[in-house]
């Protein structure tokens, strides 16, 4: 028997039962839609996870103070190591370093006329933050001899006030001791949206160094932004500045962080859960998938007599076994289409109205596909095989 | 004259539960070209059993039958299936037409599994529906058609591959006498044709029209006479 006869009586048939077809097609098509959606909306989750990070974030190694547990009671607990202009010397010495960026941060009451707020004050150097610098959507950013100038994040700018902030205003922020410093507003920042590890800009005041010894007396940095030159490389550079770093802070405590490797892990996480959800679609299809099996027992036994004419003129058990697997693989692979485009069109509705992280993917898409279309098939196995033992003779005998 | 079918020694035992019971006993008959036969028998002689068995629909328990030449025995399941559809045409009493298929389409089937081209059969379906008087009857349902001309459409079918023999089941037991008296008449024609036809029947009508009748009684052929 010939593929495209085997198609020609599949398609014949499903034109004389379109009720009990498509019925039957339900449970796959909702598997199917159920696997693009879950899968898209986890893809979502990862991007929107990976997006916070972004690409200029993974090359950077943060170096702190202080830093490990000690992780028995016996290790000495060392003190923590002041971190100062002749760390930034050496780390941006350092093979793979392209620029090492000293940051401080207070939190500090601000005062706008009458009205009060609070936020956490950075004090950065302004050469070395170029994603900052590049983030300005009003004024000017910090220059390095800036002193109580400050530049604000969107949100503090736009609602932490009755009135929205400009370059030009004039904020007085309060450290928890009492001192107490004016600053002119030189510089709005872009929304940010999401925000990074290392805070979030949107809801922060960022001023130089000299900036924030107005409010307190710093002698050291509590953080250093080290940006490697390659991504691929920066757990290694990270080693580098461990081993240049140790040489100085023999008998002190500092902390040496990669977001690669937390980002991997967090990834990790998510690629998780978006499988977990795709297994709950994997359950939906399974269930179809039984339905199926349902269905096509039934229509085997419907048509028992026509499998024993079929046999008596000539038909092989390989003809029979072919016709009806065909028959449940057609009825997946159509159902998989419609179950692919409802997944899909749900998907980008769903971001839509809940303002989401949708991603669909080729790949996500072809997933649901292959599943539908396997799952009828395996469904269609069991029946087909028992259509091909029946006895011609007996089938030809059956009321 | 050529020998086409020889039934050589045959038993035939069905096994219910754990009794065996036999339907055939040392059944030899030897089918040559061209014949008209009838095999006749109360019910239970075996006669169906018989039929089966020419047609290829089962193996014997022992015993040879041998269809131009090829021992049914030797052959594998796939193989006897293709025996069956290329040298066998069955019609049978209840017609066994597929109902959700066309007069044209049913009798293309056969067709189908020996591999025609869909040009082909289509052409020899039509041929073989307008030989047996229903060209303007081609594409209705089984549904839409009389009793007389669902068995016709089953004949044509029957015809399809060109088959070495004929067989029909009761094939006017669901008929009034006077459809059934105008497929006897288009059997006879076929015969007069040079197709080798056997009846299995408790109609002495259709035995009339045969030029052999062979006579079962539990499993054993009992008579056997050449009509004139």
């Amino acid at each position: 028997m010939k593929l495209p006869d085997v198609l020609e009586y599949v398609v014949l048939d499903y034109s004389n039962s379109k009720f009990k077809t498509t019925l039957s097609s339900l449970g796959i098509i909702i598997g199917v839609i159920a696997i693009v959606v879950l899968l898209s909306v986890g893809e979502g989750l990862q991007a929107g996870v990976s997006g916070a990070f972004g690409e200029l974030e993974l090359d950077t190694i943060i170096v702190m103070p202080g830093g490990q547990m000690a992780h028995t009671q016996r290790q000495a607990v060392k003190a923590p190591a002041k971190l100062t202009d002749r760390d930034i010397n050496i780390i941006e010495s350092t093979a793979g370093v392209r620029s090492a960026a000293p940051r401080n941060q207070l939190y500090a009451s601000i005062q706008y006329r009458d009205r009060g707020s609070a936020a956490s004050v950075v004090s950065i150097s302004p050469t070395k933050e170029a994603v900052l610098a590049d983030s300005i959507e009003s004024g000017r950013f910090l220059m390095k001899s800036d002193v109580y100038s400050v530049v604000v994040g969107h949100d503090i700018a736009e609602i932490a006030f009755d009135a929205k902030l400009h370059p030009g205003m004039h904020l007085t922020l309060f450290e928890e001791s009492g001192e107490k410093q004016e600053y002119t507003i030189v510089g709005i920042l872009e929304e940010w949206g999401a925000g990074s590890l290392f805070g979030d800009p949107d809801n922060q005041l960022f001023v130089t160094h000299a900036g924030l010894q107005g409010l307190a007396d710093y002698d050291s940095y509590s953080q250093i932004l080290v940006k490697a030159n390659s991504v691929e490389n920066v757990e290694e550079i990270a080693n580098n500045v461990d081993k240049a770093l140790s040489r100085i802070h023999r008998n002190e405590a500092y902390a040496i962080l990669t977001l690669k490797s937390f980002s991997e892990a967090i990834t990790g996480v998510f690629t998780m859960i978006k499988y977990t959800l795709a297994g709950i679609g994997a359950i939906s299809l399974l269930v179809g998938g039984i339905g199926i099996t349902n269905v096509m027992m039934l229509t085997v036994k419907d048509r028992v007599r026509e499998i024993g004419v079929m046999k008596a003129v000539g038909a092989t058990r390989t003809d029979v076994r072919l016709t009806f697997l065909l028959e449940s693989s057609l009825l997946g692979l159509v159902s998989g289409v419609i179950g692919i485009a409802l997944g899909a069109g749900i998907s980008l509705l769903i971001g839509q109205l809940g303002n989401f992280p949708i991603v669909v993917t080729w790949s996500t898409l072809l997933l649901g596909l292959a599943f539908g279309v396997l799952t009828t098939t395996v469904a269609g196995v069991y029946p087909a095989n028992q259509a091909s033992k029946l006895d011609p003779i007996e089938a030809l005998g059956y009321e | 004259m050529t020998t086409i079918v020889d039934v050589v020694n045959v038993d035939k035992t069905y096994r219910m539960g754990t009794v065996d019971v036999p339907a055939l006993r040392d059944v030899n008959i030897t089918i040559n070209d061209g014949e008209f036969i009838s095999i006749m028998g109360p019910s239970g002689s075996g006669k169906s059993t018989l039929m089966n068995l020419i047609g290829c629909l089962d193996r014997p328990t022992s015993g040879d039958i041998i269809i131009r030449g090829r021992n049914v025995n030797k052959l594998s399941d796939n193989e006897l299936a293709h025996l069956r559809g290329k040298e066998v045409g069955f019609v049978f009493q209840t017609f066994n037409l597929i109902p959700r298929m066309d007069a044209l389409r049913n009798v293309e089937l056969p067709m189908i599994y020996q591999e025609l081209s869909r040009a082909e059969r289509k052409a020899k379906a039509k041929k073989l529906l307008i030989d047996v008087g229903l060209g303007d009857r081609m594409h209705h349902k089984p549904m839409e058609l009389s009793g007389g001309e669902r068995q016709r459409v089953a004949i044509a079918r029957a015809l399809a591959n060109d088959p070495t023999i004929l067989l029909a089941d009761e094939p006017t037991g669901n008929l009034d006498t006077k459809t059934g008296a105008e497929i006897l008449s288009l059997f006879k024609k076929l015969n007069d044709d040079g197709r080798t036809i056997i009846t299995v029947t408790h109609d002495p009508e259709i035995a009339g029209y045969s030029e052999r009748i062979i006579r079962l009684r539990d499993g054993k052929i009992v008579g056997e006479k050449y009509e004139s």
